[in-house]
């Protein structure tokens, strides 16, 4: 049984809102439960708007959670004040590489300075000669040369940048690694760079990553299990070969219809139109039914009333949808007996 | 048959402070009427400033110091301004990359649309706002009389994207550049925005210059493929024939580090290197050459034009090379 690095407990996160009619509350995480084993990778995908960020945020305690918990470690990072987040002792161990690798550095720090600022803030790393042993090491697992280290980030070139940006990331040798949409920036031959560095990464340091990207090729080929979300849940969780040979969920079927390449007979899990809208005005009734209802080609009038549960519909997959049959797993022991 | 674009030996050079930089050098293509033509490579290696200049739209420190480019017989290079003018958004109409910011972000959509079909067609002041709304219900925006008087920012991305493609399309152009068309969208949001392009293309009869880095895409979509690597058309083939027998290093390399279809990360390779600096004096003659495995002497000459049928290739041991 492999131990859970993280748990994620029925998570919300509600924006209050103010429009001219009147107040309301945007649900950008909407009760997601999920888990990360030790040393597992496990892809987030969805759309732009699906809460993804949030989640991320939520989990790297940039913002506060609404209701829920975050089990990180026998902590439940939910409950730690955000002041005191980025000087908790348990920043150490959840880190997180960003979208835009430019936006990402201190234009005013080097290279060198970037890479050592966790060490001096988080890890106490105080001596000139240790300080540069480690940013020496972790530079050179990461493809950076050490004469790269005295340059400023507009002297260093996109995967240069990308690397810098991981390698402050692991420098802490965190337990966690939280990468948002890391390669979106780059071209295909800096992609294939960074997406093998991060793999070495993570065998040499054992670290569990969590890998936001809406590329689906590449979480395929990087991620261990994926995570679908939509409109703040989560619809399907599976291992990741078997969630493009055979995604269960529609929206996880257009997905997959979707990425260009994809055999011309899955054209028609294809969706149209734009997602619903995640603001619930105050005073309006909540809406039971499922919220992919309105774009979905398989929605029936069950759908409007019946609000779908992540559940197990095969081994190690999970889906939210009425319409998917469940496993007879109960019956088996009686037939055998 | 005659092509509907033709561009010849078309070598633009930008002045900058740092020197001369040769951003495209004896650039060649077709577009063929109803033809949907890919352009692909790296960013940075000359697919935008290519259809900038096409349509007269480049920097004011560009200048054009050889080839030729034409139109549909119309020469597009001496062209003046006037006479561009008409051609661009009625024969040529392109869409552009970020669709948010392309707009104009203090205009209502229809007034946008309303602004082309004045410029470009007959459509009497009081049809104006009828064909409009016409125009977006074409492009499948759900509630078009609402939507005409949607500023940009009130529409998310793919909606303005459609938006872009209504304007570009208000005035049934023989010829649709699109630059990015898809990028920062999301898939399912791509697979439709595609979808459309497509089938308005097929309906009207109209070519497309598709510029992508996305292999996957362009393989989906095009029928014949140009590959630009460092201002050079390395490559161009008939979309089949490329991915199956790709004969310059660069598109074999682009092909092999393009995730799709893949079963593991280790199948991936990655491309030596970095484009070259362009502004460079010392350019090699194959701009590809200082990332090439397979470089010899012989790449020093001046490049070949290999051509077999309708594929065409700029390197002197194309076959050689093959492993």
């Amino acid at each position: 049984m492999t131990v859970n690095l993280l748990e994620v407990i029925d998570l919300h996160k509600r924006f209050e809102l103010r429009t001219p009619q009147g107040r309301g509350e945007l649900h950008a995480v909407d009760g997601v439960s999920f888990s990360i084993a030790q040393g597992e990778t496990v892809g987030l995908v969805g759309e732009s708007g699906c809460g993804k960020s949030t989640l991320v945020r939520l989990i790297t305690r940039t913002l506060s959670p609404s209701e829920g918990q975050i089990r990180f470690l026998g902590n439940d990072l939910a409950l730690i004040d955000p002041r005191r987040m980025p000087s908790h002792k348990l920043r150490r161990d959840v880190q997180m590489v960003f979208q835009d690798a430019h936006e990402s550095l201190n234009p005013r720090y080097t290279a060198f300075d970037v890479i050592a600022e966790p060490l001096r803030l988080l890890a106490g790393v105080a001596d000139a000669a240790d300080l540069q042993a480690r940013v020496l090491e972790i530079a050179q697992m990461c493809g950076l040369p050490s004469e790269l280290l005295v340059r400023f980030p507009h002297q260093l070139s996109g995967g240069q940048k990308a690397r810098v940006g991981i390698a402050r990331a692991a420098v802490l040798r965190p337990r966690l690694l939280v990468l948002d949409e890391p390669t979106a920036a780059l071209d295909v031959s800096v992609q294939v760079v960074i997406l093998r560095l991060l793999a070495q990464l993570k065998s040499a340091l054992g670290m569990s990553f969590l890998f936001v990207s809406h590329d689906l090729n590449v979480v395929r080929l990087l991620c261990d299990r994926v995570l679908v979300m939509y409109l703040g849940r989560v619809v399907e969780s599976a291992p990741a070969a078997q969630l493009f040979s055979d995604p269960r969920h529609p929206y996880t079927r257009a997905l997959v219809a979707s990425i260009p390449g994809a055999s011309a007979g899955a054209r028609e899990d294809l969706i149209a139109g734009e997602p619903q809208s995640p603001i619930r005005m105050r005073g309006q009734p909540a809406d039971a039914g499922c919220n992919f209802r309105s774009r979905c080609p398989r929605a029936t009038a069950a759908c409007e009333h019946t609000e779908p549960v992540l559940q197990r519909v095969g081994v190690q997959r999970d889906a939210a949808c009425i319409h998917l049959p469940l496993p007879e797993t109960d019956k088996s022991p009686e037939v055998i007996a | 048959m005659s092509a509907l674009l033709r561009v010849e030996d078309l070598s633009l050079q930008f002045r900058t402070r740092d020197g001369l930089v040769r951003a495209l050098e004896q650039v060649s293509l077709e577009v063929g009427r109803g033809e949907t033509v890919g352009l692909v490579g790296e960013s940075g290696s000359g697919k935008s400033v290519l259809s900038y200049a096409l349509l007269g739209l480049s920097d004011a420190a560009a200048r054009i110091t050889a080839g030729s480019a034409s139109f549909d017989g119309f020469d597009l290079l001496g062209a003046d301004e006037a006479d561009l003018r008409n051609l661009r958004g009625r024969e040529v109409a392109m869409i552009f990359q970020n669709p948010k910011v392309a707009l104009n972000p203090i205009r209502k959509v229809g007034h946008q649309i309303e602004d082309v079909l004045l410029r470009h067609t007959t459509t009497t002041r009081a049809a104006l706002r009828e064909r409009a709304i016409e125009c977006l219900a074409e492009m499948r925006i759900p509630d078009p009389a609402r939507r005409y008087h949607a500023y940009p920012f009130e529409l998310s991305g793919g909606l303005c994207q459609r938006v872009m493609i209504a304007i570009a399309l208000a005035c049934n152009p023989k010829l649709l550049i699109a630059d990015e068309p898809t990028t920062g969208l999301d898939v399912t949001t791509q697979a439709a925005i595609m979808q459309l392009i497509r089938e308005k293309s097929r309906e009207r009869g109209m070519a497309m210059l598709l510029i992508t880095h996305d292999l996957g895409l362009a393989r989906e979509q095009c029928d014949r493929m140009v590959v630009m690597h460092a201002g050079h058309v390395v490559e161009t083939a008939p979309t089949d024939t490329l991915f199956a027998q790709p004969l310059h290093p660069y598109t074999r390399q682009l092909i092999a580090a393009t995730p799709v279809g893949r079963a593991s990360l280790d199948e991936l390779e990655p491309i030596r290197g970095q484009l070259p600096d362009l502004r460079r004096a010392d350019l090699p003659a194959c701009r590809f050459a200082e990332r090439c495995a397979h470089r010899t002497e012989a790449c020093d000459r001046p490049l070949p034009r290999l051509q077999d049928g309708h594929h065409i290739v700029r390197c002197h041991r194309p076959q050689e090379t093959l492993a």
